[in-house]
C-alpha cells in the first residue's frame, strides 16, 4: 500500500503464472482491494488464467474487481498510471 | 497400506476396494498440495469426468482439506485427516473426515451482495462457499468425532442426462 500512499492511486495486481487459487488467495485479494480503497485507490487483478478467473467468478469478485487478461488491457483501461505487481 | 503409525508424518494411501481411494494426512498445510494432486489424478481414471469438473472437484477438496486441518489444529488434535474417493460410473465423491470437535454450517454468514461495500469485509469464509458452487452436491455433517464434508462431482453424461429431466 506504500504506492498509494505515495500518490499512485492505481494498483495493478498481475497473477499471471499463477495457476490455481483458493479462498486464503482470495481474502489475500479482498483485503488488498479494501485497504487500496480506504485510501482513496483502487486495485485492477490481471488474471489470464481461465481456471482461476473462474475461481473469481464463482464468488461473484468479478463484480467486486476490475478481472483483465492482461496487464496492458488494465492500465490502458483509463489511461492512468499503475504500479504492476506480481503476486 | 494406510499407515501404521510408526512414522508419524508420512502421508498413506491405500486402495481399499475398486473404485476407493483413502488418503490419511498429517493435519498440515504443507499436505493440501499433496491432497489436491491424489484427487486431480484420482479424477482422471474417471473418463467421462470433463477436466473442468476436475478442476472445480480439486479445488473444493482443497478448501474441505484446508479447513479440515484449521479444526484440527484450534482443537489441538494431532489425528490425521482422511480422505475417501469414490470413483464410480457417473459421479466422484470424496469424503473429507476431521476430528475436529464439529461445525456448524449454519452459523456460516451468507456473503453480502458483491455491489455491496459490506462485500469487502468478508476476507474470510469464501471457502464453504466455494465448495457448495463447484461441487455438483456438498454436505456438512457433524459426527461423533468431527466432521465429515461430503463433496460430489457429476460425469458429464449424469450432467446431460440431468439437464434434459
Amino acid at each position: 500500500m506504500a504506492e498509494v500512499r505515495e500518490g499512485r492511486h492505481l494498483l495493478v495486481l498481475d497473477l499471471t503464472g499463477v495457476d490455481f487459487i483458493d479462498s486464503f488467495g482470495l481474502g489475500v485479494v479482498v483485503g488488498a482491494l479494501k485497504r487500496t480503497r480506504l485510501l482513496d485507490g483502487d486495485l485492477r487483478v490481471v488474471v489470464p488464467e481461465p481456471r482461476v478467473r473462474r475461481i473469481f467468478e464463482v464468488c461473484d469478485l468479478d463484480r467486486v474487481f476490475d478481472l483483465h487478461a492482461t496487464v496492458d488491457t488494465a492500465v490502458a483501461n483509463d489511461g492512468a498510471s499503475a504500479t504492476a505487481g506480481d503476486s | 497400506m494406510s499407515g501404521d503409525g510408526s512414522a508419524g508424518d508420512e502421508m498413506a494411501i491405500a486402495d481399499f476396494r475398486p473404485g476407493e481411494i483413502v488418503l490419511e494426512i498429517p493435519a498440515r498445510t504443507e499436505y493440501v498440495s499433496l491432497v489436491r494432486v491424489v484427487i486431480a489424478a484420482a479424477a482422471e481414471i474417471e473418463p467421462d469426468m470433463a477436466s473442468e469438473r476436475i478442476e472445480d472437484l480439486r479445488v473444493a477438496v482443497s478448501e474441505a482439506t484446508t479447513n479440515a486441518i484449521e479444526a484440527h489444529d484450534l482443537h489441538g488434535v494431532s489425528d490425521r485427516i482422511r480422505i475417501q474417493c469414490n470413483l464410480a460410473d457417473e459421479e466422484i465423491a470424496v469424503v473429507v473426515h476431521d476430528q475436529g470437535m464439529g461445525f456448524e454450517p449454519d452459523e456460516v454468514p451468507e456473503l453480502p451482495e458483491p455491489d455491496s461495500p459490506e462485500r469487502l469485509l468478508h476476507e474470510d469464509g469464501l471457502g464453504i462457499h466455494l465448495m457448495q458452487m463447484l461441487a455438483d452436491e456438498s454436505e456438512i455433517s457433524a459426527t461423533d468425532s468431527g466432521t465429515d464434508v461430503r463433496l460430489v462431482v457429476y460425469s458429464s453424461k449424469r450432467r446431460r442426462r440431468d439437464s434434459h429431466g
